[in-house]
């Protein structure tokens, strides 16, 4: 351990730049194939704590974390992995397994529209659909001015199809964001749920790892929504928000 | 005064099993004082002998009335007869008096009431004539035990026991049961009889409740208040006659039961560990349906409860299943129900359990621990282990053999780590929040806005007609007069006004259908003058033939600045032309 205080040590020392980053993520690697998972770890969360983060690096601390034995942690940083990436092929699968750890509340059966639409906007992240969807609001714009100069009839079928394509590309974006701005919070131990915030009424009690979109919050206390569609209030401290 | 008013209804409301009784409204007279004596026979009645009612004055009777019902109860008719025999009296002197025995025949046989003895006592004059509904009703609790363990259960009865016949009865207040779980037992609403010391009461039971006690110490139950209605005859001030038409006023009442207090014993120390208050006599049995099952199939796991005591207090009965078990939430079968003084019947419960690794498991011994009533002692039920064999299953290709193996092979599933990465900064802001987005975003917006209305301006100022109409007939006569246009150029004159001559014609023969070669100076003054168009067209046309023909002949004397004016006038003509036809 004290060999991680020299390190952290140094690290405030050490001026920020790429190559440096990168040296910290090898170094980190080079601990986690020897299995010295805490000091892998302590790494990466100086990586992080000098302001960067990646993809790779959480999803590094995730496996760190489940090979150590702490599922909840572990879902986390797969989570906030997604969070860049949703495609991440790896992520989603250890993530995957790491459900195979917990009692891991069922999902409730969304609607296939919902579903597909869910894939659909899936497909970029945010910042490429922000770029999509600029691509085809100039290109639209373009065929609308075409339209009213021109006006040749065969042109407008074309046109009328480029400006519903970039509509819909517009709601996805809509939809991504307002997605990506939802939070989310992963217990970290079993927990009770409660009717009302600051009561004994306890409605159930839900498994360690188990993920909880915030609807609102009132002090100590959080109201969650959970995957198979159960509500009620948490104690803050047991939820550590993605 | 002192009248007492009886309703004979409530009598024929009576019912006995062949006897023959004698019955008194009151038990303590005063002198003087009205009360009723009642002879019933239950069957059919004869030969009816009255008693000598020595010591008292008869005021009316004996009056005879009789009731009969019939009952079909599956198939089988029960009829029952019921013949009375009233006596209104009153008393003439103080001390003890005895009715005696009235006799009569039933079916055959010869019945006599018992004698009854009454007290007599002086009339008190300053005793208002109000009727004391107390004496008459009165609400009696009756509890089971009074002294019990913690969770023994109890009954208590609430019965109303009236003299008169009550038109309504309504309870105004429950008991409050603190530190009581409460069960209702259903309790009938009509009346029973009941003959206490030679007085008939109508009893009806108001409530009947088992009482489990949760808390111990002294617990009280409150006093329960019920109200009732009685229909009383009103004095005839009138002096009727006949005493037929009597007036009846309702008189409601609140009456309350005595509040009882039960002593509540703790249960003794030191309970057994798997104890969580069952307090009665119970059995516990666990069986599953099968012993051998395949993987991932589903087994029956049944534990059944059953015996009597605080049964409905149990909600669990927690089995602890081998890990490698997915255990589903228990089905709870309650079979319970409320005997003469206690809840009685079975608790099943139902787990749905699957085994998932192939392999020997053996379901644990449950305990179960409970305070025995009968021998006041703890008691600790085991059922017994069941084996289970798991098999691995026919159609199941990769069952995995225990839970371990499956962590392993999960530890090995888990993708390797990422060794390349390119950081950004956190919290950055996404693109769509940065101004050079938005401004991308809106420039496109904006020049197809300013586009549209450009467009739309152009098409206000098209919107002129006659400067439409001109710029069209322009354009046409450009587009005649091309090649012209290219010999004034090229400054060739005589070919500029053969040319001017051709098109010209060929214009005229277009626009007003006819060949060229028809085409006179003659007929196309007749065309104008027809089509009505202004005389200056026909001159120019004409000096314009003019001019053709002096260059013919002599080419020298035209200047390049006539070639001009011919030109305007050749186009002058055709827009004229289009002007002003149509």
């Amino acid at each position: 351990m004290r060999a991680i205080y020299c390190i952290i040590l140094l690290l405030s020392f050490i001026k920020v730049d790429g190559t440096n980053l990168d040296s910290l993520f090898a170094q980190a690697n080079n601990f986690y194939a020897s299995e010295k998972y805490d000091s892998s770890i302590v790494l990466y969360d100086s990586i992080l704590s000098l302001g960067y983060e990646s993809e790779e690096i959480y999803y590094n601390l995730g496996n760190c974390y489940y090979l150590k034995g702490n599922i909840p942690n572990s879902i986390l940083y797969f989570e906030k992995s997604l969070v860049i990436n949703p495609n991440s092929l790896d992520a989603k699968s250890n993530l995957e397994i790491t459900h195979k750890r917990i009692s891991y509340l069922e999902e409730l059966p969304q609607l296939f529209v919902y579903k597909w639409w869910n894939y659909f906007i899936d497909i970029f992240s945010v910042n490429i659909w922000a770029i999509v969807v600029l691509v085809f609001l100039w290109l639209s714009c373009f065929a609308i001015y075409l339209f009213y100069t021109i006006k040749k009839k065969r042109l407008f079928n074309t046109i009328i199809i480029v400006v519903m394509v970039s509509c819909v590309f517009t709601g996805a974006l809509n939809s991504k964001i307002n997605s990506s701005q939802k939070v989310y919070g992963i217990l970290s131990e079993k927990s009770a749920i409660y009717e009302q915030a600051n009561t004994n009424n306890r409605l159930s009690e839900v498994g360690q790892g188990n993920k909880a979109l915030i609807l609102s919050e009132k002090g100590e206390w959080i109201f969650v929504r959970f995957s198979n569609g159960l509500q009620g209030w948490l104690k803050t401290e047991s939820l550590l928000v993605i | 005064m002192n009248r007492i008013f009886i309703l004979l209804l409530f009598l024929a409301n009576f019912t006995f099993a062949q006897e023959f009784t004698a019955s008194v409204s009151k038990k303590t007279v005063e002198v003087g004082e009205e009360f009723q004596i009642i002879f019933s026979a239950n069957g059919n009645a004869s030969e009816y002998k009255a008693p000598n009612l020595l010591g008292l004055r008869k005021i009316s009777g004996p009056n005879k009335s009789s009731s009969s019902s019939v009952q079909i109860i599956n198939g089988k008719i029960n009829s029952s007869q019921t013949t009375s025999f009233s006596y209104y009296v009153s008393a003439l002197s103080e001390g003890e008096l005895t009715i005696p025995s009235a006799t009569i025949k039933i079916e055959g046989k010869k019945i006599q009431t018992q004698p009854i003895k009454i007290s007599v006592i002086k009339a008190d004059p300053n005793k208002k004539s109000e009727f004391q509904i107390g004496d008459n009703v009165k609400l009696e609790v009756e509890v089971s035990r009074r002294n019990v363990y913690q969770g023994e259960q109890i009954l208590v009865t609430y019965k109303l026991f009236s003299k008169i016949n009550l038109v309504d009865i309504s309870v105004s207040q429950f008991p409050n049961l603190n530190g009581f779980w409460n069960e209702k037992i259903e309790t009938s609403s009509r009346s029973t009889v009941q003959n206490i010391d030679g007085t008939n009461y109508g009893v009806w039971e108001i409530s009947k409740s088992i009482l489990t006690p949760q808390k111990s110490g002294d617990l009280k139950i409150d006093p329960m208040k019920i109200n009732i209605t009685v229909q009383l005859k009103t004095q005839n001030r009138r002096g009727d006659i006949f005493g037929m038409f009597n007036n009846y006023r309702s008189v409601e009442e609140e009456i309350r039961s005595k509040s009882v207090t039960i002593k509540v014993k703790d249960l003794p120390d030191n309970p057994p560990t798997s104890f969580n208050g069952a307090v009665g006599v119970f059995k516990l049995k666990a069986k599953t349906d099968k012993k051998i099952a395949d993987a991932n199939t589903a087994i029956n796991y049944e534990i059944e409860l059953s015996g009597s005591g605080n049964l409905h207090l149990i909600d669990n009965l927690p089995v602890n299943f081998p890990d490698d078990f997915e255990v589903f939430d228990p089905e709870k079968k309650d079979k319970s129900f409320t005997s003469k003084n206690s809840i009685k019947g079975k608790l099943i419960f139902n787990y749905l359990i699957i085994p998932r690794f192939q392999g020997e498991y053996q379901i644990p011994s449950q305990e179960f621990s409970f305070f025995n009533l009968n021998t006041k002692k703890y008691e600790t039920l085991k059922t017994q282990a069941i084996d289970i064999e798991v098999n691995k299953g026919s159609n199941q290709t990769n069952v995995i053999a225990s839970s371990e193996q499956l962590l392993e092979e999960n530890d090995k599933s888990l993708s390797p780590i990422k060794t390349k990465s390119e950081f950004k900064l956190i919290n950055d802001k996404m693109w769509h929040q940065k101004w050079w987005y938005i401004l991308l975003l809106i420039l496109p917006i904006l020049l197809t806005i300013s586009a549209g209305i450009r467009q739309v301006y152009i098409k206000i100022i098209d919107k002129n007609p006659i400067d439409r109409k001109y710029r069209k007939s322009l354009k046409i006569a450009q587009k005649r007069l091309k090649n012209a246009e290219l010999f004034l150029k090229n400054d060739e004159k005589q070919r500029f006004y053969e040319e001017i001559e051709k098109s010209l014609l060929n214009y005229f023969s277009h626009k007003f259908n006819t060949e060229t070669a028809d085409l006179s100076k003659e007929k196309i003054s007749e065309i104008f003058t027809n089509r009505q168009v202004d005389k200056e067209v026909l001159i120019n046309y004409i000096s314009i033939l003019e001019d053709c023909e002096y260059c013919r002949y002599s080419p020298a004397s035209i200047e390049n600045n006539d070639l001009n004016v011919a030109y305007n006038k050749a186009s002058g003509i055709i827009i004229e032309i289009e002007k002003q036809l149509k």
